[in-house]
């Protein structure tokens, strides 16, 4: 034939065997499987860029740049070359004034244009409704902390003076995006323009001023300005983005992120299941038209050209419907879940369409060719010999393209190669203990055949019989269920540690300065009011002077000078215990020899910083006196765990005879607020910090990422479902006939149903193991390699999972043989017989 | 096609097949000439070999020794594909089971070979032919809505639809009721007459063989004359 010929025949072939209903199985297993895969592809990428962008809010914006120096005008002109925002911060402590009282305070001057991203929110009133605001005091306002109202006993409204300012106080500040974690050792905010800035005279050369930038803007233009600023960054200038600023958040959103890969990854291997199943059974059902074509004169490349051009038609019909299918699903789904979701969801990008429909071609392609190839070599004397089958290809060279195509795919999908050989891995391996395991099952279930009720014996011979097709299926579902298992396991095990991340009832405020005389009546005062108060941290206030006998400004180097840590007070501690969320990274814990000697635990990051190292002396400065600890361990803190942490632990008595305060923290529900002024009443001298607005924030955040990853599960499982659907379709037809051959022999309808649901069930139960044991293998290689996880096994898995196994893929498989039952044996016989 | 030779011709072909206990010899020293719109019948017992035969003389397999020559070419030593190209158009089949494609219509499975051929008028030679064989009121419907003769006529039409030299039939009635068969193999002889076609048929069925020019018997892999 000539190609033209081919041309022409293939696709009037195709439209005929659509037109019979013969494609619509392997059609719905490509439509699923990519309309899954590109649901997932465009809700994760909506999702997840929506969700950064709330982080961001988190820091301001994309990008920030901090120094104890004004920055380069160069930068701000490389920013708005390449259409990048900015704003600039300047911070600074200085005494805020009254008249009567005088208070240290952290003033911070904005820009215009400051936030960037995010908000700030203020309230009218002391203690009253929350607002968002987009931008800073105008000129000559002020807005403060709550503690600055109190500290100053002034009422809104009423004016507090900055070096040779005045300033009207108009709003009580309850969050800015940008404060950073570690709050309770700050000096309470004030915050002013930056047109007021110059004429308070504060600023001299000298002062000691911390400069903040932030910058937002399109992805692709901050890295390259990132990139940009990393080449000119002076001494003390340091830039940070979401990662190294708020490392919790950033580490749930990667997660988040390899979790929509892995979910992705499974979608796709359901896929491949799904599609190479049909496949199989598509290129086996045309055996008989491949052999007529080849006596009608076709040679064996036309057959070639006409069933792969009608797999590349095949694949385009599937990839444009999938996509639609997945546009149409994940824009219900956003469409459902509506509040929930974060504000702003950016629009859908094209990347899971490409993606979509790349797969509609690599997997069809890919995964049905090794059949479709052997149509080429059916032999024409099948006409007259219905035996003859094609020769099948060599097991290694398809069994060897497939693993390398699905390999390939994962690698791209994820982008992760420890990810996709960690489960191509636990894939073979499953593979080769289930064949080994199902030979072992097969003997032995033929041995105890005659033990089995004769009820259901017709049943398990039938599953013994069909041994190729019933081990290809069983490994189908085994795989099946070894991947939604995956994805289920998974999910389970990281919403349990994001939501350990930010418990519901984690402190929302914090209380600092808590006099010894005052720690009796606090325990009574949040007792009497059903406030839920955690324990009292004894602090001592200590400044870092010397290291080694050394002053710490000379034992640092020149851009660590400007360190916060070694230009304020630092909260010193004692504790028996390593803290909670506390790690040694280097040298051990207190021993009974220490008793009487004083020891520090140093926080490893701020070692690194100072250059403090294991046996180090260090010096500190406490009222009026120089006293010297040991370092005997470096520990790794998580900052921005909602508890009271410290840089620096000592052993417990070290601190006995130096002045201490405590600090605790606790929980108070939004709407009982108002307590607030109360306590500050009775206890005037502490100093109360709110961090509702900073929790609130990241638990928004966190719950978006559980319910991003809720519902991507969702289409794994549908995905899954259909998959075992189809996968069951396909081996109707013997059974079909089969069945309607027992009935003309007289069965009754029971004994049909028995036998169907015996079969079926066996199958189940048997693909339920398999999915328990491939599923345990996967998740420990991925605990272990990739989600740091601790792994242990899933005992409920092993219970429930083959039981529910075989009972739904039992009931699947009645319901998909009920034609049995409902037409008459004669026309099945008379399909079969055609 | 050469008209100055046989249009089929076997010189002293055998057929070994490999087994699980070494090789089967079933076909040998099997010499037959059929000429130009003979019409022939091979008669024998079921699993004597005439299927095999008919396989062979058709070039839908090799023979293990002997030459065959086909429509004026020898094919013995030709690839499958190069014996696929002297098949199309020239060589008809009619099966004993039919061998419709089920998802398609009786007008689409004649007018197939057609198709494959290229031609531009597939569809009105088909619906003439269709109702020639007497069913074209039925074009429009599939195999499992046909009866066993009704197949068997779209099949035939199919065979002769682009008009062969040669024609093979396996057992062609051997399928159907005695009334069915009977019209059937009426229509067969009909057309066969009509278009001038070589025929060489399969059959067990003494009364079709009958009808035939010539007879000849496969018994145990060997062709005896008649």
């Amino acid at each position: 034939m000539r190609p033209s010929q081919v041309l022409a025949l293939s696709p009037r072939l195709l439209w005929r065997e659509w037109r019979s209903g013969e494609l619509s199985i392997l059609l719905l297993a490509l439509v699923v499987a990519i309309g899954s895969h590109t649901a997932i592809g465009h809700f994760a990428d909506r999702i997840s860029r929506g969700m950064t962008i709330n982080a961001q809010h988190v820091i301001g914006g994309d990008l920030v740049m901090s120094s104890s120096r004004p920055f380069d005008p160069a930068v701000r002109e490389e920013a708005a070359r390449l259409d990048i925002e900015t704003a600039s911060t300047q911070r600074f402590f200085t005494v805020a004034g009254t008249g009567e009282d005088i208070l240290l305070v952290s003033v911070k001057s904005v820009g215009d244009s400051y936030p960037l991203k995010g908000s700030l929110r203020v309230t009218r009133e002391l203690y009253g409704a929350e607002e968002a605001v987009q931008s800073g005091p105008g000129r000559g306002e002020a807005w403060v902390e709550a503690r600055v109202l109190h500290a100053l006993g002034i009422e809104l409204g009423q004016e507090i003076t900055i070096g040779e300012s005045g300033f009207r106080v108009s709003r009580v500040l309850t969050y800015e995006p940008d404060r950073g974690n570690n709050f309770y050792s700050f000096n309470p905010r004030v915050m002013i323009n930056q047109a007021d800035l110059e004429e308070t005279g504060v600023i001299q050369p000298g002062s000691r001023v911390w400069y903040r930038d932030l910058f937002a803007g399109d992805a692709v233009q901050v890295s390259r300005f990132r990139a940009w600023l990393e080449l000119r960054l002076n001494p003390g200038e340091h830039i940070r983005n979401l990662d190294e600023d708020r490392p919790a958040l950033s580490e749930a959103l990667d997660k988040a992120k390899q979790y929509t890969g892995l979910a992705s990854l499974v979608a796709l291997l359901l896929a491949a299941v799904a599609v190479a199943n049909s496949g199989r059974h598509y290129s086996e059902r045309h055996y008989d038209t491949s052999a007529l074509l080849r006596c009608l004169g076709c040679s064996q490349n036309d057959i070639l050209g006409i069933y792969v051009l009608q797999l590349l038609l095949l694949a385009l019909a599937g990839g444009v419907l999938g996509n639609l299918v997945g546009w149409l699903s994940q824009a219900g789904l956003i469409m459902v879940l509506g509040s929930l979701l974060p504000e702003n969801i950016p629009g859908i990008g094209i990347e899971p369409v490409l993606s979509g429909m790349f797969l509609g071609f690599v997997v069809l392609l890919g995964f049905t060719l090794p059949s479709v190839l052997r149509l080429r070599a059916v032999p024409p004397q099948r006409v007259l010999r219905k035996d003859l089958t094609p020769l099948s290809l060599s097991a290694r060279l398809v069994y060897g393209v497939t693993l390398t195509l699905i390999v390939t795919l994962m690698w791209i999908y994820t982008g992760n190669i420890i990810l996709t050989l960690g489960m191509t891995g636990g894939s073979v391996v499953v593979i080769a203990v289930v064949a080994l395991g199902i030979v072992g099952i097969f003997r032995l279930l033929a041995r105890s055949l005659p033990l089995i009720p004769v009820q259901v014996r017709a049943g398990v011979r039938n599953f013994l019989r069909r041994r190729r097709e019933t081990v290809a299926q069983t490994m189908a579902f085994g795989l099946t269920i070894m991947a939604m298992l995956v994805v289920l396991m998974l999910r389970t095990e990281l919403i349990t540690t994001w939501q350990e991340t930010v418990p519901e009832d984690a402190p929302n405020h914090f209380v600092l300065n808590i006099q010894v005389h005052e720690t009796e009546p606090w325990a009574e005062f949040t007792a009497r009011r059903g406030i839920d108060a955690g324990p009292l941290y004894q602090v001592v206030r200590g400044r870092l002077i010397r290291i080694n006998g050394t002053p710490v400004r000379d034992h640092v180097s020149k851009e660590d000078r400007e360190d916060e840590s070694i230009n304020r007070e630092l909260n010193l501690t004692w504790s028996e215990e390593l803290p909670t969320d506390n790690r040694l990274t280097a040298g051990r814990w207190w021993q009974a020899g220490d008793r009487g000697h004083t020891r520090v635990s140093v926080e490893d990051e701020l070692a690194e910083r100072l250059g403090i190292a294991i046996g180090d002396e260090l010096t500190f400065f406490t009222g009026d006196r120089n006293w010297t600890a040991k370092v005997v361990s470096l520990r790794r803190v998580k900052w921005d765990n909602f508890n009271p942490n410290f840089y620096m632990v000592f052993n417990p008595g070290a601190l006995d005879t130096l002045p201490a305060s405590w600090i605790g923290s606790f929980f108070l529900e939004p709407e009982r607020k108002k307590l607030l002024v109360d306590m500050m009443r009775s206890f005037p001298s502490i100093t109360l910090l709110e961090v509702d607005a900073v929790l609130r924030q990241i638990k928004t955040i966190i719950g978006q990422v559980i319910l991003a990853v809720e519902s991507i599960l969702l289409f794994v499982l549908v995905a899954g479902f259909v998959v075992t659907l189809s996968a069951i379709h396909t081996s109707m037809n013997e059974r079909l006939q089969e069945g309607a051959l027992v009935r003309t022999l007289g069965a009754g309808r029971g004994l049909l149903h028995i036998n169907q649901w015996s079969e079926f069930a066996s199958m189940g139960l048997l693909a339920g193991l398999i999915g328990v044991l491939g599923a345990e293998l996967v998740i420990a290689v991925l605990y272990w390699r990739i989600f740091e996880l601790e792994y242990s096994p899933t005992w409920w898995a092993w219970a429930l999972v083959p039981p529910l196994s075989a009972l739904l893929i039992g009931l699947a498989g009645i319901w998909s043989s009920r034609r049995i039952l409902a037409q008459p044996p004669i026309r099945i016989l008379r399909e079969a017989g055609a | 096609m050469n008209q100055q030779t046989s249009p089929i011709r076997a010189e002293n072909v055998g057929k070994t097949v490999p087994v699980a206990s070494g090789s089967l010899r079933i076909l040998q020293d099997i010499d037959l000439k059929v000429e130009a719109a003979e019409t022939l019948a091979i008669v024998g017992a079921s699993g004597s070999g005439k299927s095999t035969l008919l396989g062979l003389l058709a070039g839908l397999d090799r023979p293990s020794e002997g030459r065959i020559r086909l429509a004026g070419y020898d094919i013995t030593t030709l690839d499958e594909d190069s014996r696929a190209s002297i098949r199309a158009g020239r060589v008809g089949f009619v099966f004993q089971s039919f061998q419709l494609l089920p998802n398609l219509t009786a007008l689409e499975n004649v007018s197939l070979p057609l198709e494959i051929t290229g031609a531009d008028d597939a569809g009105p030679r088909a619906t003439e032919i269709l109702e020639r064989v007497g069913l074209g009121e039925r074009v429009t419907h599939y195999p499992l809505q046909l009866s066993g003769g009704e197949q068997q006529r779209v099949a035939i039409a199919r065979a002769f639809v682009t008009r062969p030299d040669i024609l093979f039939a396996d057992e062609p009635t051997g399928n159907l009721d005695t009334e069915n068969g009977r019209r059937v193999a009426d229509l067969l002889f009909a057309l066969n007459a009509e278009h001038g076609t070589t025929l060489v048929l399969v059959t067990h069925d003494a009364e079709l063989a009958g009808r035939c020019g010539r007879c000849v018997n496969m018994e145990a892999g060997r062709l005896y004359s008649s």
